[in-house]
Order: structure tokens, then C-alpha cells, then sequence
């Protein structure tokens, strides 16, 4: 079913083994050898996803698990240890990239590090007026985890916040990869991915008090 | 034909192999023999005995009678809650963190211990199919550690045979239901052993299995059950009698038959008898008794379904089914209360004895190339990690995470020219080190000297397809790669497991074990086949007597080739060959004869 339109960021790669046009980066369909990493390859290359903060997760899933259904070891366990280790390291790194990518925080940082490589992993915290801004939001925390508010609409709120810097940085991101590296577009991704790192271990404490009064 | 990988599930109570036949997955037994095996070892005045054999001179032989070994796999004195001096065999620190099974003169690893099931398994097997056997998957809780997981390696390779996979108890059950059944959705997978307890959460699809995260307690089993019903007789019916190690065992063995007769029975009437702290009765015991005294245990086990579900983001309406597996899911309560969580029946087609074992051999099969129709994407139960300043836990590969999984991290030094870093690796989910499962410590040595901090030290965590961790670090600077020496904190370190596979090669030709029970079967078998062929002639050779000795002999023989006992086998097979030798050179005899006299037949 998967139509061309699907792959056309494929740049009509080729396989290493039998030069047949591949379906996936990691193995070739033909000829059922496993491929190689390359200079060009990143966590979005490997599942044929371009490089956009703007996430398919239905391509990655399908294109995730298409790739684990020929490449898990479990298939290589009479192949020559050269394969073995090409599927182990392969698999694992499915699964690293799969896990950052569903990620929006550490798929913006992943991101950014690849569109400006000199920049460095380290985002700092957030913005004064945003820890400002949220103050009140942790003290409702506070309150509905000693059970004197309600939780439901706090996590509303928290999500709301969320959806917002992802659509912000989506455009960012657009941008950036546009008209490239524009210092004041960096500083405001960067702002925006630890608002969004803030409001994830936020989120991740309204679940966790949510569950306690369940 | 794909070669042969035997699916074993090595218990803490009771193991057995499992192989895809020509009809399917199947558990490896025959008429006469069977792979199913008590997970019990003996050592007596008739030498060392294992299985059944073992599990029956319990009670002769309490002091060197080993039982529940699985339980100190991969474990130190410090991991081990329950009361050792209870147990009536010893237990000793070894020379490490280790702990050693103490037998008349020497300690055995819990290792060696499971080496022995997993030999006679394999000779079992053997005998039963026909061919040898070199490889297999084992299954280990779900729950295991890396430490653990290791151990289980260990004893397969001292007992000959390669694990291709240390595969997960209830995932390898997910896989003999989801193939078996042909279902599809979100499946609970509820396994009460006999010594541990597991709960997986999956999700089937067409073709891949993917397990969203498990919990369990690996000290949460049957024994224990059996231990509070033994210890609620001691207190309510001996009135905290002294007991003896030999009454302990007893009221052991007593508390279990109980157990098991209260599954079908709402009362059970048990007799004591021990004649040593003179008491000798009728005891009268009630399931709702039996059912008080578990439910503690009971309840807990619902503790770690529900973290478990919300592990995995779900809640118990949006389960599809329920698999219960392990023989104590028998125990009504325990059925009730799963049931009533779910508010649904759990399914209970699957025998939970042998799904085990029937999930590692069709995941043997597939590891062998006979098969492709499915793919299991499993996870790791506890997070990885190293220690950091202040004894705190840096988690490297998270709880749930999917295997296999890799994981860096750069750290650096604290002194200037500092040329060696002492990684200590640890396993758990708790904030500090001193919470956690310690797995061993290696050393970054041959940094260049640099003022501190400027290193820069990467780590890497791989955890393979079988839940197993390789460290590797380098420099990057300097690209000085790790010497890395892991050392175990609890189990058998390399040299170890080559000189244990060493010995036991030399101990090997006096060892009576189930080797020779299988071999001695096999020639008693052969000798009342012959014997069937010619004894019509009998009369023609043998006075009335004598075939009326060779007679009462034979159905001896065979009763003797029923059990378990290889040194009453080699005798009776003996006394045999006594009883009939002239018969045999006789017929020997005329049979070369006639053989002169039709050269052209034959």
C-alpha cells in the first residue's frame, strides 16, 4: 500500500549490497541485506521522515516496525557475526530514535543540534517571566496534591501550554530550516524547547498526583 | 531441517523442556520418560540424586536436600530477606558477595546447583528425541537483573548447553497464547510461581508482540504461600513447639499437599505425624483458613498489576484478556481476585504448568530458522545505571526501555591527572546507589593526565535482545578505550565457570546420575526385548526353576527400570545377566550352529 509520495525523501537511495532502490534505510527489500549507516544518516533518515519538528508518528510507527520485522536479532541468530552485530546495533538504534522522536523536547533538541551543529546540547533555563508565568501553576500543584483542588483542569491547562510552544516551534523550526541560522530564531527555539522541558516534568507530576487520588 | 533448540523453563520448584515436533510445540516426554523435573538436589549416602529421586529423600535427607536454589541466582547474603537459618539445608557467604549451597564437605554455587537440573533435562531430552542437545532457550522471571540473568547463563554453560536466549517467563507464555490462540489486543500476563511473581503488560498484533512493561517480585511464590501456611499450623496447632529441620521440612510437605487439595476441596483432613517433638494427630484445615493466611500475599500481587497497567498507560477495562500462568494461579483465591480486578474471567485453556516452556521452544524455533511468523519485542524490567557524586543512581537505560537499547553519557574526572575511573554499575529504580541492585564495577584506566574535569569519559550501555548489559567507555580526547574487567558482585566470574566446566568433566565417570539411569532404562529395555524373542525356547535349555527365578526377575527388572534409582537399576541388571548367561551362551551357541548350517540365508 505504501505509495511513492510516502518515500519520496529518499533520494532514490540505493542499496550498498545489489543496488536495488530501497523501501527502508536499514535493509533492502531485495536482496534482504542489512545497510550500512552512512555519513547523512540521523533519527529521522533512518524511518524516511524529513528533517521537521513537525512529527508523522504514523510513518515512524509503520516504517518502526517494518524494520524490527526484518532486522531483530531474534532473525540473526545463525547469521554471520558481522550481521549480527549490524542488526543488534540497528535494532537498538530503531528504538533510541523512535524513543526521542515521540519526544517533542528531545526531538526539538535533536533537531536543533543537527540544523546547528556548533551550537551544543546545553539549553539552559527557562525564561525568568515563563518560571514567572508558571509559578502559580506549581503552587495549584502544590494545593491538589494535598487534595484541596482539582487536578483535571490543571492538567488541561498544562497541556494547553504545551500544544502551544510545539505549534510555536514548529514555525520556528520551519523557518529556520528555510532561511538557515538566524541567531534571534536559535535563541527563541531555544527558549522554547526548555518552556517545553518545564511544562513536560509539570505534566509528568499532574499524571503522578492524578494516580494518587485515583 | 532447522537444527534443534529446546525451549526450557528452568523453575524454582519444578523445570522442563519444551520442542516444536512435527505436531507442534510440545512438552519432551515419552511413555517411559518424562523432561519434567522437580527443581531438587540431593546429596546422600546413594550419591547425588536430582529430580523426583531428590525430591523424595526430602524428608531422609533434609540437611543436603536442595531446594528453591533459583532464588539466590545471582544474589548476595545482603539480598536475602527471608530467614536463612530456617532452611534446613545451610547457606553460606562465600568469599565474594556470594552465596554458597553447603553439602558434607563442599559449597556449590546456586549456579552449579541449576547446572544439575538443566544436565539431566538435557539427557532427558536426549534420550526421549533421540539426537543431541547443544542449544536452548531458558526463561528467567521477568523480574530477573542483569546479575541474575548472567548466573542463568552461567549454569547453562556448565551443564553443556548453550542459552541462544534467556527469554522472560511470562512474555515466552505471551507468545505460546498469542500463536495458539490467534489473539490479538491488550493482554495481561499474570505468572505466580512457584518462586517468583511477574506481571507483563503486552499488546499483540498481527505479527509482533511488544511487551509495554512488567513488574514483579522475584521473591513472591508458592514456597512462600506454602511457608505461612506452615507457619500458621506451627503457631495455632504445635502451640510454637521447637521444630526440628526434619519437622520443618515435614510441615513443609504438609502445608503444600494442603495447598494443593484445597484447590478442588473446601476442607482438607491432614495427620501429623511427628514422633520427634511427639505429636501425632488429626488436623482439620479449612480453604477459608488457607485463604486468610495467603491473602497478604495475594493482595500484593494486585499491587504490581496495577503499577504494572499504569507502567504501560492503562487501566483494567482496556485489557483484552488475562492469561494466568504458574501452578499457583490453581488457588482459587488467586483466580477470584485476579478476576474480580478485572472484572472479567481469566483465561485458563492454556495448561499454566507447561506454557512456559512451550513459548521458549517456539521462540527456539524461530531463533533456529524454522519460522518467521512472528516477532517479540520485549523490554527491560529495571533501569541501568552508574554511581554518581554522593552515592546518587544515574539511570542510563530506563525501567520499560525496549531492547535491545543503547545508552551514552559522557562524564569526566575530579582530580587533577587523575588516569583511572572507577565506573560502579547498578541496577534498580530507587534515588541512591545504597537502594539499588550493585551488578559489579570496571575500571577507565590509561587516561592521559589532565587537569580535572577536561577528560572526557563515554559510556556506553548496550543491553542485548536477552536483557543483558556490555559497558564499554572511551576518552574521546585521547580515544583511550576502556580495559574493562567486569566483576561480578554476586556471581561466577569467567574463570570460575571454565574451571567448574572443567571439573565436572572429570567428576563426570563416577557420577551416578540420571546419564546413567537413562543409559541403564535402555539396557534393560534391551534385555527383555531379547529376552521376549527367544524365551519361548527356554524350556529346551533352563530346568523349571531357574525359569521360574529368570521369570520373577524379569518383572522386577521392569518395575526397577520405572523408578528412578540408576544404582538398583545397574544391580538388577546384573543380577540379570547372572541369572541368564548359560541361557544366552547356549542359544548363542546353537544359533552360530545353525547359522553353519544355512550359509546362504541371511
Amino acid at each position: 500500500m505504501a505509495g511513492a509520495a510516502t518515500h519520496h525523501h529518499h533520494h532514490n537511495e540505493r542499496c550498498q549490497s545489489c543496488a536495488a532502490q530501497l523501501k527502508h534505510r536499514l535493509y533492502c527489500d531485495t536482496c534482504e541485506k542489512i545497510q550500512q549507516l552512512g555519513q547523512g544518516d540521523d533519527y529521522f533518515s533512518i524511518f524516511g521522515h524529513p528533517r521537521t519538528f513537525k512529527l508523522d508518528p504514523k510513518r515512524i510507527e509503520k516504517n518502526f516496525e517494518e524494520m524490527m520485522l526484518a532486522l531483530h536479532p531474534d532473525f540473526y541468530a545463525n547469521a554471520e557475526a558481522q550481521e549480527q552485530t549490524l542488526s543488534l546495533e540497528h535494532t537498538a538504534l530503531l528504538n533510541e530514535a523512535k524513543n526521542a522522536l515521540f519526544n517533542p523536547y528531545l526531538r526539538g533538541r535533536y533537531l536543533l543540534t543537527l540544523l546547528v551543529p556548533e551550537l551544543g546540547t546545553v539549553l539552559g533555563q527557562p525564561p525568568q517571566t515563563f518560571i514567572l508565568e508558571t509559578f502559580a501553576l506549581q503552587e495549584a500543584l502544590d494545593e491538589a496534591e494535598k487534595g484541596r483542588r482539582d487536578i483535571g483542569p490543571l492538567s488541561k491547562q498544562i497541556s494547553k501550554l504545551s500544544t502551544e510552544i510545539e505549534e510555536a516551534l514548529e514555525q520556528q523550526f520551519g523557518k529556520l530550516t528555510e532561511y538557515g541560522d538566524q541567531p534571534e530564531l536559535v535563541e527563541a527555539i531555544r527558549a522554547g524547547l526548555s518552556k517545553l522541558k518545564f511544562l513536560i516534568n509539570l505534566r509528568d507530576r499532574a499524571r503522578s498526583i492524578e494516580k494518587s487520588l485515583s | 531441517m532447522s537444527e534443534l533448540i529446546l525451549g526450557i523453563d528452568l523453575g524454582t520448584t519444578n523445570s522442563m523442556a519444551a520442542w516444536v515436533g512435527p505436531q507442534g510445540p510440545e512438552v519432551v516426554e515419552s511413555e517411559q520418560i518424562t523432561s519434567h523435573v522437580p527443581s531438587v538436589v540431593s546429596f546422600g549416602q546413594r550419591g547425588r540424586l536430582v529430580g523426583q529421586a531428590a525430591l523424595a529423600a526430602r524428608l531422609e535427607q533434609p540437611k543436603h536436600t536442595f531446594y528453591s536454589f533459583k532464588r539466590f541466582m545471582g544474589r548476595g547474603p545482603k539480598d536475602i530477606s527471608e530467614d536463612l537459618s530456617r532452611l534446613p539445608f545451610e547457606v553460606r557467604s562465600g568469599d565474594r558477595d556470594n552465596l554458597l549451597l553447603w553439602a558434607e564437605d563442599r559449597g556449590y554455587s546456586p549456579e552449579e546447583m541449576s547446572s544439575l537440573i538443566l544436565v539431566e533435562i538435557k539427557t532427558r531430552a536426549e534420550a526421549i528425541l533421540g539426537q543431541p542437545v547443544k542449544k536452548a532457550v531458558i526463561t528467567v522471571p521477568a523480574y530477573f537483573d542483569d546479575g541474575q540473568r548472567q548466573a542463568t547463563r552461567d549454569a547453562a554453560e556448565l551443564a553443556g548447553l548453550e542459552a541462544v536466549r534467556i527469554l522472560n517467563e511470562p512474555t515466552a507464555a505471551a507468545i505460546a497464547y498469542g500463536l495458539g490462540e490467534k489473539q490479538k489486543g491488550k493482554v495481561v500476563v499474570y505468572d505466580f510461581g512457584g518462586g517468583t511473581f511477574d506481571v507483563s503488560v503486552l499488546e499483540l498484533k498481527e505479527k509482533i508482540f511488544k511487551v509495554l512493561s512488567t513488574q514483579g517480585d522475584t521473591r513472591l511464590g508458592g514456597d512462600d504461600l506454602d511457608q505461612l501456611v506452615a507457619e500458621q499450623i506451627a503457631k495455632e496447632f504445635l502451640r510454637g513447639l521447637e521444630l526440628d529441620p526434619h519437622s520443618r521440612q515435614y510441615l513443609k510437605k504438609v502445608a503444600e499437599e494442603i495447598k494443593i487439595n484445597l484447590t478442588s476441596q473446601t476442607h482438607t483432613k491432614t495427620h501429623i505425624h511427628l514422633p520427634a517433638i511427639g505429636v501425632d494427630q488429626e488436623l482439620v484445615y479449612t480453604r477459608e483458613q488457607f485463604d486468610q493466611a495467603i491473602a497478604p500475599l495475594v493482595t500484593r500481587t494486585l499491587g504490581h498489576i496495577a503499577q504494572a497497567l499504569d507502567q504501560a498507560n492503562l487501566t483494567p477495562e482496556e485489557i483484552d484478556d488475562v492469561v494466568l500462568v504458574g501452578g499457583s494461579t490453581r488457588i482459587p483465591l488467586v483466580r477470584h481476585q485476579v478476576e474480580q480486578y478485572f472484572n472479567k474471567p481469566p483465561h485458563i485453556r492454556l495448561n499454566p504448568d507447561q506454557v512456559v516452556s512451550l513459548g521458549a521452544a517456539i521462540q527456539g524455533h524461530l531463533l533456529a530458522g524454522g519460522r518467521r511468523d512472528f516477532l517479540l519485542m520485549d523490554i527491560i524490567p529495571l533501569s541501568l545505571g552508574i554511581e554518581t557524586l554522593g552515592g546518587t543512581f544515574s539511570k542510563l537505560v530506563l525501567k520499560n526501555a525496549s531492547i535491545p537499547a543503547k545508552a551514552t553519557e559522557v562524564f569526566s574526572t575530579s582530580i587533577d591527572n587523575q588516569t583511572g575511573i572507577d565506573l560502579n554499575l547498578f541496577q534498580g529504580e530507587r534515588e541512591f546507589v545504597k537502594d539499588c541492585r550493585n551488578l559489579g564495577r570496571f575500571k577507565l584506566a590509561g587516561i592521559p593526565p589532565m587537569p580535572a574535569g577536561l577528560p572526557k569519559v563515554e559510556v556506553t550501555f548496550f543491553v542485548d535482545n536477552n536483557g543483558l548489559l556490555t559497558v564499554t567507555a572511551e576518552e574521546l580526547r585521547s580515544h583511550v578505550k576502556a580495559q574493562i574487567d567486569i566483576v561480578p558482585t554476586h556471581g561466577l566470574k569467567r574463570a570460575e565457570v571454565s574451571r567448574m566446566i572443567k571439573e565436572s568433566y572429570e567428576k563426570a565417570l563416577d557420577d551416578f546420575s540420571m546419564r546413567n539411569l537413562v543409559e541403564f532404562r535402555a539396557k534393560a529395555e534391551a534385555i527383555e526385548a531379547g529376552l521376549v524373542k527367544v524365551w519361548e525356547q527356554a524350556p529346551k535349555y533352563l530346568s523349571p526353576a531357574e525359569i521360574k527365578a529368570i521369570e520373577e526377575h524379569r518383572q522386577a527388572l521392569l518395575k526397577i527400570a520405572q523408578g528412578d534409582d540408576p544404582l538398583a537399576l545397574k544391580a538388577a541388571i546384573d543380577q540379570m545377566g547372572h541369572l541368564t548367561r548359560e541361557f544366552a551362551d547356549a542359544i548363542m551357541g546353537d544359533a552360530a550352529k545353525s547359522a553353519l548350517i544355512k550359509p546362504g540365508k541371511g
